[in-house]
């Protein structure tokens, strides 16, 4: 009898486990943004389900136990009236053991309906969790009324609750009590110490099974007949979802502005811009603007030009070759407009330590203020020398 | 029948055990203190001092060198000559084998210690000793084999404990680990260059480095353990049938498990995969020693309440399932792609370190110096403080560090809407310095009851008088054996210790071989890019300057291929672009950004100034200062060394290049100079800071090279 029920067990644990494991190892191998989070709460959600699923098992074994006690309580006492309750008990435990199965043939069912979408996996799981949470609660309310049932003969109480006891630890590990030690202790005597022979704790020894046959999907998946994309395939498909969000932002919102759009900004902007200043162009230009391995940013001198779409275009593109590295991937159009405003605002203020004067003479034609003045003109450059 | 009444009269050394002990003890204070420099260092960077000796990337080596191989080493062995000799019956194979034994690995560990604070490293993590030292290693680890052989041989036991069987295994796969990683071409007495280059350096190391771990760290203490938990606890060992099972998987599988630390990198995907199924696969076998130690104190939890010594061996075991269950996590692609480079790793082995391995030397400690001595324990209650103070020092350590990491990667791979990165790099490091603080708050609490221990031991012995010689009696193995009854299969090998040896050494080899020949011998592992160059003899000198520093210990050089690195750092990092970097640097950790392409980021007064001065460049870095670059000069006489070293290991340069090297190193060097007057700035051409200017602007750089041509074309 309980080496069926045992083969039981691991036919329904592996017969669970495996196409669930199977979801979450697909669902890894979508192309799916970097760090996703997703697949981290789907492995999650497959634990979850296989912790429930090993609670199920117990329970439905106590609730087996349980049931024979009572059938032998009813035996005893010759009630005929209660033989009904019993059947109805049975048939519980019974009814309980067909809705486990359910949740195995709905879990290697999913598979074959999965069209790569992971949603999909995550609401199967859901339904799953959900479903077998309903068979422990229902487990657990029979195991106890069965208990209550019983208690009224004090003999057969004490089997019962042993029954329960034992049943949610040492059956977890598969252990001999420790009564009955002395019958699996080896003749293993080293240096006094001994050594009992306890079976491989079934969760653990199913554990590494499962495991092992994960790593094989894994591999096949992404190196042998599967189609896993590489490292690259899924750089790439980030990339491009990045790229397309940005684009679709872009496109709503006022940010668009770029080195041909670009104004002078009002008092907001040159603030914000100061802030970016001070954090980061200030290593190089100085806090003050005035230079230092860059160039002075208050005289009016520039090396690439002074006007307010000039002084964009450097700050977006940058001259790599002379230093100053790019920043269009650091900031955005906006924020690089207000850059670009607070460097305009130093203009004629006194550094305390000014580097000497580089590049070419700019006079401004006029100076607008603020973003509603009218655009600053462009290429008024006057020759130095 | 009169043969088995005859005993043996023999006594067991002591001595050597005590010896060890007295060494676990010093050294781990030491590694623990310079753990808790460097941890400050981090907060306060004026705590690096200015000077070469005491500056992070320095200090950090031989923190982790001190406690893994002075302190856990010691550990080791201090167990092993304890625990083999009762288990077989028998006194250690040789007094001066033993000797020789103690003396080689002190010394060993303080030319290790001066070696490093004096920058001589390979540059290769917990194997950054030089090539003489990896020679005396190997000499002592040999001396060590043939005492713990040499004893099982004349052994008063037949068959041999499943703790011995870890003995084995660690002496065979350290040895091998050991002897392939440290493969080097010496250009000088002391600086050598790893055989190795780019991904298969990063390779072998990790093959090394991870496995440091499981046969240095895992399973020498799991023998300890399998010896000292029953025998303290007074229980049978749990399962002799899952000690089988678990010891033959454990180290079959683990050895797989390397490349879960080069995840995304540019290690070619297949290795990576094996590397991260492995380490999945990896859990019930590791599981399977903790459930053996916990499952064996059935019967003992009321023991456990009292005895101070089962509660550090309980919370030993416990950390050890712990940090085994979120290994394979952490190796898992999609949870690495967030872990890695960050401060959960840190978090990650000192769970191991801290709970795993210190507490069970503390278990033992205090179990066996009374013992030995014949004595009581001084002060249980002071053990007790220990035990709790120890524990709060390990949750103050390692709660902030997850918590650290964590933000790290948040803040590292968020973007605007607008589709910026949100955060610049800096401020993802002065974020974290509330959580350093932590940690090293963490570390003195864990170091105070380190202090606390010994105080109570050094009482302890002063209270007894140590037994040098255990007197002891067995019966001799009689010659003939024969089996009677039935017995289990496994107990075949267990009267072999030689086949158990080689069949151990098989079972090691095969995932390594399966990873590494491949990724040698088949090209398109590593496709070549043609615009890669080898480096010029002041990049060369330069980079060597990177190595001796210890950069690596904070900077990566590895750009994985995310949306967030690729906008961060530049273009993701090919195998192709590391054929000539002996050793390769990719690091395995950010606490400052990554350097893959650094190269002509900034101008070379930036590199001047941010080398003198950080905070002048990058307010807010906690990042030290390197004065002495600015005044040691350049060794151009070692030049010709190290160009006749690279080409021995095929790095092409034309035919005599050595002699006329430092003609193509003065003009770079005159060449960079001249850069840095234009800013003002007067330097010397001579002085190392202009060949670590010159590496630096290199990296990476390469590539861009092809695509320039690739553009124009």
């Amino acid at each position: 009898m309980r080496i069926g029920f045992n083969k039981y067990i691991s036919l329904a644990m592996l017969s669970v486990a495996t196409p669930m494991l199977a979801i979450a190892a697909d669902s890894a191998a979508q192309p799916a943004a970097e760090g996703n989070s997703f697949n981290a709460i789907l492995i999650g959600l497959v634990c979850i389900s296989l912790v429930l699923l090993f609670a199920i098992l117990v329970l439905g074994n106590t609730l087996r136990q349980l049931a024979f006690v009572y059938r032998d309580k009813m035996r005893d006492e010759k009630k005929s009236g209660i033989a009904k309750t019993l059947l109805l008990l049975i048939a519980a435990t019974v009814g309980s053991f067909a809705a486990n199965a359910q949740v195995a043939e709905t879990a290697s069912q999913a598979p074959a309906f999965i069209s790569g979408i992971p949603a999909v996996h995550f609401y199967t799981l859901i339904s799953i969790i959900a479903l077998q949470l309903l068979v422990v609660i229902s487990l657990a309310f029979l195991v106890r009324t069965m208990v209550r049932l019983i208690s009224n003969d004090p003999a057969k109480a004490a089997v019962a609750k042993e029954i329960v006891k034992v049943n949610f630890w040492d059956r977890f590990n598969k252990v001999v009590p420790l009564e009955k030690e002395a019958d699996i202790l080896l003749d293993h005597n080293y240096d006094g110490i001994k050594e009992l022979d306890n079976s491989l704790p079934p969760w653990w020894k199913y554990g590494f099974y499962v495991t092992i046959v994960v790593g094989f999907i894994y591999m096949w998946y992404y190196h042998a007949g599967g189609n896993g994309p590489s490292s690259h395939d899924e750089f790439v498909a980030e990339m491009q979802a990045g790229e397309e969000a940005k684009a679709e932002y872009l496109a709503k919102s006022a940010n668009n502005v770029d080195e041909n759009t670009v104004k002078m900004l009002g008092a907001d902007g040159i603030a914000a811009g100061a802030t970016i200043f001070d954090q980061v162009c200030a290593a190089c230009h100085a806090k003050d603007g005035g230079g230092g391995v860059g160039p002075n940013l208050t005289d009016d001198y520039w090396l690439h030009g002074g006007s307010v779409k000039d002084i964009f275009k450097t700050i977006k593109y940058g001259y790599p070759d002379k230093g100053m590295k790019s920043w269009k991937d650091d900031y955005s159009p906006n924020q690089i407009a207000q850059i670009t405003s607070y460097v305009k605002s130093l203009q004629g203020t006194k550094p305390a330590a000014p580097k000497d004067k580089q590049g070419e003479l700019y006079i401004e034609a006029s100076t607008p203020t603020d973003s509603t003045a009218a655009p600053a003109a462009d290429s008024a450059k006057v020759a130095s020398k | 029948m009169n043969n088995t009444l005859q005993t043996d009269k023999f006594f067991y050394d002591n001595k050597i055990v005590k010896w060890f002990a007295y060494a676990t003890i010093l050294w781990g204070l030491v590694g623990m203190l310079v753990g808790v420099l460097a941890a400050f260092q981090l907060v306060f960077p004026v705590l690096n001092l200015n000077t070469a000796e005491t500056t992070f990337g320095r200090v950090r080596p031989v923190h982790t060198n001190a406690v893994i191989f002075a302190f856990v080493g010691n550990g080791i062995f201090m167990g092993v000559y304890y625990s083999l000799q009762r288990l077989c019956k028998a006194r250690m194979f040789s007094d001066f084998f033993s000797k020789l034994h103690f003396w080689g690995w002190q010394l060993i560990i303080v030319l290790a210690a001066v070696s490093l604070l004096a920058g001589y490293t390979t540059g290769k993590e917990y194997a950054e000793l030089e090539w003489p030292i990896d020679i005396l290693i190997t000499l002592v680890w040999v001396v060590f084999g043939v005492n713990m052989f040499g004893t099982i041989i004349k052994r008063r036991e037949r068959h041999l404990y499943v703790a011995i069987w870890f003995y084995i295994a660690t002496f065979v796969t350290v040895a091998m680990l050991h002897i392939v990683n440290s493969w080097e071409i010496p250009f000088s007495f002391m600086k050598s260059y790893s055989w190795y280059a780019g991904v298969q350096d990063a390779l072998i190391q990790w093959w090394y480095g991870h496995n440091a771990v499981a046969f240095f760290l895992t399973t020498p203490y799991l023998g300890i353990m399998y010896y000292f938990l029953p025998k303290i606890a007074n229980r049978p060992v749990y399962s002799y049938r899952l000690s089988i099972i678990h010891f033959w998987a454990l180290i079959f599988i683990y050895i797989w498990a390397g490349p879960h630390h080069l995840l995304y990198t540019a290690l070619p995907d297949w290795a990576q995969s094996l590397g991260m199924v492995f380490s999945v696969m990896l859990i019930a076998p590791s599981w399977g020693g903790m459930l053996n130690g916990l499952l064996t104190l059935r019967g003992a939890w009321d023991k456990v309440r009292e005895d101070v010594v089962l509660k550090f061996l309980v919370v030993a075991v416990t950390a050890y399932g712990m940090a085994t269950f979120e290994g394979p996590m952490l190796s898992v692609k999609t949870v690495n792609a967030i872990s890695h480079f960050t401060d959960w790793t840190i978090a990650h082995v000192h769970v191991g370190a801290l709970g795993w391995n210190g507490f069970l030397t503390f278990g033992v400690l205090y179990w066996l110096i009374p013992k030995i001595f014949r004595t009581n324990l001084y002060s249980q209650k002071m053990a007790n403080w220990h035990f709790w103070i120890g524990t709060l020092g390990i949750v103050i350590y390692a709660v902030p560090m997850y918590w650290a990491g964590f933000m790290q990667a948040l803040a590292w791979k968020e973007f605007t809407a607008e589709g910026q990165l949100k955060y610049q790099f800096m401020e993802t490091v002065t974020q974290m310095r509330p959580f350093y603080m932590m940690r090293g708050i963490g570390g003195v609490l864990y170091l105070v009851g380190a202090v606390m221990m010994t105080y109570n031991l050094v009482k302890t012995i002063r209270s007894g008088k140590a037994v040098d010689e255990e007197a002891a009696e067995a019966a001799p193995l009689s010659k003939v054996y024969e089996e009677h009854g039935s017995h289990h299969w496994h107990r075949w090998i267990e009267r072999r210790p030689v086949q158990m040896m080689v069949f151990s050494l098989v079972l090691v080899a095969i995932g390594g071989l399966i990873e590494i020949i491949p990724t040698f011998m088949i090209k398109s592992n590593v496709p070549t890019i043609s615009s890669v160059k080898p480096y010029t003899p002041l990049e060369l000198q330069g980079r060597d300057i990177y190595v001796r520093e210890g950069c690596y210990t904070c900077h990566s050089q590895m750009i994985r291929p995310f949306r967030s690195e690729v906008a961060r750092y530049g273009e993701y990092s090919k195998a192709g672009e590391f054929v000539y970097d002996h050793p390769f640097q990719w690091g395995s950790k950010r606490t400052g950004p990554d350097l893959a392409r650094v190269g002509g980021k900034y101008p070379d007064s930036w590199h001047f100034n941010h080398m003198y001065e950080p905070n002048s460049m990058s307010p807010g870095s906690i990042m030290p200062a390197y004065p002495w670059l600015f005044e040691n000069d350049i060794d151009t006489a070692i030049t010709p060394a190290k160009i006749k070293a690279m080409q021995t290991l095929g790095v092409p340069y034309e035919e005599g290049y050595a002699g006329k090297a430092n003609v193509d190193l003065m003009k770079q060097a005159e060449q960079i100079r001249g850069n840095l007057a234009k800013d003002n700035i007067q330097a010397k051409s001579n002085k190392e800071i202009i060949a670590l200017i010159a590496y630096l602007q290199r990296v990476g750089t390469d590539i861009k090279l092809e695509q320039k041509t690739a553009a124009s074309n």
